[in-house]
């Protein structure tokens, strides 16, 4: 598992306005807690923590966070607070670790292969894109790679088909359902679309559903 | 449109900030995620449905993540004022920026993402398609 170095500063005033200034110059407002220690307020750089999640490693990558230019301290990211649909990063909560104790970590899943049920017209319907594990902060897996080429129509993968990894155990009950390869529902026929001289009798037909559905509802005498 | 309601006519209410959840792609592979706020039809809802069902022919899995919950009231026309609101007409579903509206899952990704454009293409609002991992 790959490390990171990521620069921290604390002395960030707190507050939505000053959060907004700070994202305003292209840092983050961030906090690091856990094993004890109070919690810090800090501010990183966007551009290297979102380099920082472009590791093999993903989320699960451990960053060596470098408060105030001191010795990196091994953090893992707990959570992610993003922008509701542009892509950038608002705020991050950094927990940390004890690099010789178990954690709790989210490993994705990477459905590997053409299933043999979707060549004969069935759908990949995966169920969970991840699973959740106990590792060392440095041996968690940075995803599970599962082959489904040999799934036929109605089959299915639980967690217990998962490779297992050394020092790795899956935390999700063995029964739970990973993917599945379904028969697609059938689509209802498209109407066939009116022909020009009964063009009329196709628009009444077709705003038929909000005035009969209010119509039925309707107590109001009509209006004038 | 709903099966029954409480009540059958509500205020119009107002479309401020931006969506609270539903922002991430949680059944699928791929969404169509609002980049503005509107009053999104259950007309409009099914021409994408319809839109991504024919884009993709066969295979893929659709899922619809907004649903037109609020009634929309119009008095009729040449009415004079007064007498009360007016009449239920459609339904619509409140969307607010950053809302995943349309999941689709079980197609290769050039062909998921050619039919959400298209499907946003019947929508009244800017939109764009994400997928599932966000790094």
């Amino acid at each position: 598992m790959a490390e990171v170095n990521l620069k921290a500063d604390t002395g960030r005033a707190t507050g939505s306005r000053a959060a907004r200034r700070l994202r305003k110059t292209g840092r983050i407002p961030a906090v690091v807690y856990g094993r004890g220690a109070e919690p810090t307020h800090v501010a990183v750089d966007h551009h290297d923590l979102t380099q920082a999640f472009h590791t093999p490693a993903g989320a699960n990558v451990v960053i060596n966070l470098q408060i105030d230019g001191a010795e990196g301290i091994p953090t893992l990211v707990r959570g992610v607070d993003r922008h509701p649909y542009k892509p950038f990063i608002r705020h991050v909560d950094f927990v940390r670790v004890d690099l010789t104790v178990k954690v709790h970590a989210e490993v994705a899943i990477h459905f590997v292969g053409s299933p043999i049920g979707v060549k004969e017209g069935g759908i990949l319907v995966p169920a969970r894109n991840d699973v959740t594990v106990e590792a060392l902060p440095n041996e968690i897996p940075s995803a599970f790679e599962l082959d489904v080429s040999e799934l036929g129509i109605n089959d299915s993968l639980h967690v217990s088909d998962l490779p297992q990894a050394e020092g790795v155990a899956i935390l999700d009950s063995p029964d739970e359902l990973l993917v599945s390869v379904s028969i697609p529902a059938a689509e209802p026929e498209p109407e066939p679309e009116p022909v020009e001289g009964e063009e009329g009798e196709g628009a009444e037909a077709e705003g038929e559903e909000a005035p009969e559905a209010a119509s039925e509802e309707d107590g109001e005498p009509g209006e004038e | 449109m709903p099966k029954r309601t409480k009540h059958r006519k509500v205020h119009r209410g107002r479309r401020t900030g931006m969506a609270k959840g539903g922002t991430s792609v949680n059944f699928g592979e791929f969404g169509l995620q609002a980049m503005e706020s509107a009053w999104i039809t259950a007309r409009q809802i099914e021409a994408a449905r319809i839109t991504i069902s024919r884009t993709v022919k066969r295979g893929g899995k659709v899922w619809i993540t907004i649903f037109p919950d609020k009634a929309v009231t119009q008095k009729p026309a040449e009415t004079r004022m007064g007498s009360g609101k007016g009449n239920p007409e459609f339904w619509v579903a409140v969307v607010k920026p950053g809302r995943v509206m349309f999941e689709l899952a079980g197609v290769p990704e050039d062909l998921a993402r050619e039919a959400l454009t298209k499907a946003g293409h019947k929508l009244p609002i800017k939109t764009h398609v994400i997928t599932r991992d966000p790094f």
